[in-house]
């Protein structure tokens, strides 16, 4: 069993989720402090029906233009939120969960369509992308996923203090001459390049996970935008190394599940131990509160 | 320039004419409107030398979008806005803002240190990182609002005063020479109100111009040297003395407002048909 | 006759099939777009949608254990677990340490993927896939069927029905709370009417819906038939007594439409639906009569056309007035060119206030009478509000025609009598020129 681990494929696999869950991680405590926790979510089911007209487009199943096609789905389903949330009278979680919803049976629509077309009935392997699959992760995957990390990291690191004073207090940050607009979306397309990096693997329906829960559980062990952006990459890269092992050993569950589950794990851990903010230490401090009051009589 | 306010004082003419010193602030005919309705009309002022102003008016009244209009934070439907003499977008290192407290999310995880550095990143610019310099000046800053060792606490820990003693503390870190300030006195303890005004004079005396939204009328008097009432048009303009006048704070908060806003109304749901 | 076809064996006639299954989507509609305009209206989508995701565990543990894959168990479990999301929502918010949004995220992704892991256990012997779980089988609902008196229906259909009637009877029956709770929630709990308990109830009713709609739309597509017909009815009406059955109608459409369009390209029936109900919220969003796009662009043109209208007339007037023949060039600035201009004519001469013969030269329009009488009540709104302006805040003379031109346009003879009777019937404007 060990040797299952260490063999070639099991160390691609693992260098391109964990680097995934890096990166994940980093962008997530952006959108999570943002208060835009679920746009990822609406961008990932909003990638299915890119896929499928990629595939249409193309022909096979090459992985850069599938990818390709879910980028451009993906944002524009997230261009569609905010058009339905700014100009009319749809609120921001309607438009969210509208646009997730249809966009996901436009893509179920179109999937269908494929699987009727294509003459093997393979379904061009595009069910893999809704629970993820990392098992045929390659050399070649894990590069595209590299390159989507340095690209984002770069970006994050460079511009972290314009992203700390837009996220912290967009007004004095517009005041004192911060784009926040521009900076807003280009967090949305660095959100959009970590979820399309995350699809073959993760998957769409729990991409989301990967982005939200990392970062909610670090906020328990921090108070600085820093440190917190930092632990979230290190949940992220333990939740989807862990669930990567995991998924070696029990062959037929499904890697994203997990993923989540792992990192699921890793936050309720940190809401009840971590210091400070954790739940024992608030019940803790409520007590002695109260005894104090008690005393004070 | 029009001359649209009976209470300007003829000095100021005459300063406005001296090129050496090109005034402060300039605002010329400023209108913003909110989906079609307006909320500001014509606005029309200028500060010619260094000075604590107090904006003040009714609620509603449009004196926090006035601010906010100048600053370039909303779409204005017609005017200018002029800081020494150039737009303000390229005197914005000259221009400190306090926003109200409501505007910022205090579950953000971010220390109070961190947050005062945040007045010197417009200095900074894109991509350098704030060093011991700043990290100094922020602590200086800190210091002169009476917030010694609470630069580690997280920001939503404080007390209400100490918040926006904090806000204060980033505005002087961003070393402005024109500050703007919304409702810095809404909401905070006695105390901390004092310790504001003070920062405020003591600004005003290195030569600084500081603008604040105002609501509590009884401070006015003794505290500003030059008064804006503004309800939804510039009401007047002028040293306190003579603009803190029964008369005109009559004209600004109460009596003939009822047309004003039935107008209003019709702007918004479209004329009524003759 | 559709006794005749109801009466039919589901599984026996592919008429009676395609009936079927459009009932069933209407049945998974009906409730589903009820329920859905409370979610919208109270800013809960998200949470129907959480729910939709996580009421997956609660259906596989009820499924291990039962071995049932419909029936009480599961529906007892997929109820707990609904309850138990938005318990740990409101719990993970309320440390006050991660927002609401990221809350719900981090609960429903995990109870979610739980529910996964429970399936693709379980689904080596039995016929429980996770892809029928997110995209569900419509098309095969019908072919179970039971029978009940001298009907043969498909199963789902009487769990479905009874929970249509069940909310349809809860509304009908709340209707005032629901309303006022929706509205103004402080309001309702000072006057004890708990939003926390129709909160409640709306999430139980959800809880019904996700469960039953399951098998035939799949989890994620309950969420389009809970938000889009709402959405899409909320557009058209601003009452809520007419946006309820709009959205009912609007998700039986999405349902009849959706198994057209399936069947006429062999796809998806639930994709289909959801496709529809989006395609029936665009044409609402762009063409619905007061809110679309489509009439918000039109309601400004019209406007611009009018006051380009009044602008127009009141250059002639004011010609007319001097005596002069033909317009100095300040007047003839303010009239339109190009499209507007030819446009703002054409109106004019139509209703008859324009003189059409003078219309080719600009400078020499010619008001006929009623065009005068228009153009004066134009005129005199414009000096009256100058006159206003300038007594009550003292603006300087050169600034008091801007505004004036803003405000003529919208002083109907109401305000203007107001005004007037305000201002003492004043007899001239502070430029000196008299008030018609």
């Amino acid at each position: 069993m060990l040797n299952e681990l260490i063999r070639y494929n099991t160390l691609v696999i693992l260098a391109g989720t964990g680097l995934l869950g890096l990166v994940s991680g980093v962008v997530g405590t952006l959108t999570v402090l943002r208060r835009r926790a679920l746009a990822g979510d609406a961008l990932a089911h909003a990638t299915l029906p890119g896929l499928c007209l990629a595939f249409l487009i193309v022909g096979e199943r090459r992985l850069p233009a599938l990818l390709l096609g879910a980028a451009i789905t993906g944002l524009f389903g997230l261009f569609c939120v905010s058009v339905l949330a700014r100009g009319t009278r749809i609120k921001d979680d309607s438009a969210l969960a509208l646009v997730l919803g249809v966009f996901f049976g436009a893509g179920i629509v179109l999937s269908r369509w494929i699987q009727n077309r294509t003459t093997d009935g393979s379904k061009a392997g595009l069910d893999s992308f809704l629970l993820g699959k990392t098992s045929g992760m390659i050399l070649s995957d894990v590069l595209l996923i590299a390159a989507v990390s340095a690209i984002v990291l770069f970006l994050v690191v460079l511009l972290f203090k314009e992203f700390q004073i837009t996220l912290f207090d967009s007004s004095f940050a517009q005041a004192t001459g911060w784009p926040t607009a521009s900076l807003d979306l280009l967090l949305m397309l660095l959100v959009g390049l970590v979820v399309v990096a995350g699809l073959p693997s993760v998957g769409v329906v729990l991409m989301t996970s990967l982005l939200v829960i990392p970062a909610a559980a670090a906020r328990f062990w921090t108070d600085r935008f820093v440190n917190m952006t930092c632990i979230s990459a290190i949940i992220g890269m333990l939740a989807t190394v862990t669930g990567v092992i995991l998924s070696t050993l029990f062959e037929d569950l499904p890697t994203g599940s997990l993923m989540t589950l792992a990192a699921a794990i890793v936050f309720v851990f940190s809401a009840f131990l971590a210091p400070c903010r954790g739940w024992i230490w608030r019940n803790n401090r409520r007590k002695a509160f109260a005894k104090s009051l008690d005393i004070s009589k | 320039m029009n001359q649209s306010l009976a209470e300007m004082p003829t000095e100021m003419k005459h300063k406005r004419t001296d090129i050496t010193a090109p005034p402060v602030l300039e605002v010329h005919d400023l209108t913003v409107a909110y989906r079609e309705k307006p909320v500001l009309w014509h606005i029309d002022f200028a500060v010619t030398k260094p000075a604590l102003v107090g904006i003040v008016g009714p609620n509603g009244a449009g004196k926090s979008t006035l601010i906010k209009a100048i600053l370039g934070l909303l779409p204005v439907s017609s005017g200018t806005v002029e800081v020494f003499g150039r737009p303000l977008k390229k005197e914005r290192l000259h221009v400190g803002y306090v926003p109200q407290r409501e505007s910022v999310d205090w579950d953000f995880p971010i220390q109070v240190l961190d947050v005062v550095l945040m007045g010197t990143y417009g200095r900074l610019g894109w991509f350098r990182r704030p060093r011991e310099t700043e990290r100094k000046l922020a602590r200086e800053c800190l210091a002169r609002m009476g917030l010694e060792g609470l630069e580690s606490r997280q920001i939503g820990q404080l007390s209400g005063g100490q918040q926006q003693r904090v806000f204060l503390a980033r505005a002087l870190a961003q070393q402005a020479d024109l500050y703007f300030m919304d409702e810095p006195m809404a909401g905070v303890d006695a105390a901390t109100e004092h310790a504001i005004f003070q920062v405020l004079a003591e600004l005003r005396d290195q030569g600084k111009t500081v603008v604040v939204v105002h609501h509590d009328l009884r401070s006015v008097p003794e505290k500003f040297d030059q008064l804006l009432l503004v309800n939804q048009r510039l009401i007047a303009y002028g040293p306190t003395s003579d603009v803190f006048t029964a008369d005109l704070l009559r004209k600004t908060y109460g009596g003939r407002l009822a047309i004003l806003e039935e107008l209003a109304v019709a702007l918004k749901v479209g004329r009524p048909t003759p | 006759m559709l006794h005749s076809l109801l009466s039919t064996s589901p599984a026996g006639s592919a008429w009676a099939i395609a009936l079927w299954t459009i009932v069933i989507g209407c049945l998974c509609a009906i409730p589903a777009s009820l329920v859905g305009s409370f979610l919208v209206l109270r800013r809960m989508s998200l949470l129907g949608d959480a729910i939709s995701h996580a009421v997956l565990p609660g259906v596989a543990i009820a499924f291990l254990i039962s071995g049932e894959i419909s029936g009480v168990p599961i529906f007892i479990g997929a109820i707990l677990t609904a309850i138990l999301t938005a318990f740990l929502t409101r719990t993970v918010a309320a440390s006050g340490v991660v927002n609401e949004q990221a809350g719900l995220g981090v609960v429903f992704t995990s109870l979610f993927a739980i529910g996964v892991l429970l399936i693709s256990r379980a689904a080596q012997n039995i016929d429980l896939d996770p892809g029928c779980v997110l995209y569900g089988a419509i098309e095969f609902v019908p072919l179970e069927t039971v029978v009940l008196g001298s009907f043969e229906l498909p199963r789902t259909a009487i769990p479905l029905g009874f929970t249509a009637l069940l909310t349809i009877g809860f509304i009908l029956a709340f209707f005032k709370e629901l309303k006022i709770t929706s509205f103004d929630a402080p309001l309702a709990e000072s006057m004890g009417l708990s939003p926390r308990r129709m909160d409640f109830f709306l999430l139980l009713l959800t809880s019904f819906i996700t469960v039953l709609s399951f098998e035939a739309v799949g989890s994620i597509l309950v969420i389009v038939l809970l938000v889009a017909p709402a959405c899409t009815a909320l557009h058209l009406t601003d009452r809520l007594e007419i946006a309820l059955p709009l959205a009912v109608l609007f998700g039986c459409l999405s349902s009849v439409l959706g198994y057209s369009g399936a069947l006429s390209t062999n796809t998806s029936v639930a994709g289909m639906i959801a496709v529809a109900s989006g395609f029936l919220f665009l044409i609402s969003w762009i063409f619905a009569p007061k809110h679309g796009r489509f009439a918000n662009l039109l309601r400004r043109f019209r406007l611009r056309l009018q006051i380009a209208t009044d602008d127009l007339l009141a250059v002639i007037y004011r010609r007319e007035e001097s005596g002069r023949l033909l317009m100095n060039h300040g007047e003839s600035v303010v009239i339109s060119n190009g499209l507007l201009g030819w446009l703002t004519k054409n109106r004019a001469v139509r209703k008859g206030w324009l003189d059409s013969e003078v219309l080719a030269t600009e400078s020499r329009l010619q008001l006929t009478p009623k065009g005068r009488e228009m153009a004066q009540s134009i005129v005199r709104g414009h000096r009256l509000w100058e006159s206003f302006l300038h007594r009550d805040f003292q603006l300087a003379q050169d600034h008091l025609h801007e505004p004036a031109e803003i405000a003529e346009h919208f002083l109907g003879p109401d305000l203007q009598r107001e005004l007037s009777d305000q201002l003492n019937t004043p007899g001239t404007d502070p430029h000196g020129q008299s008030i018609p």
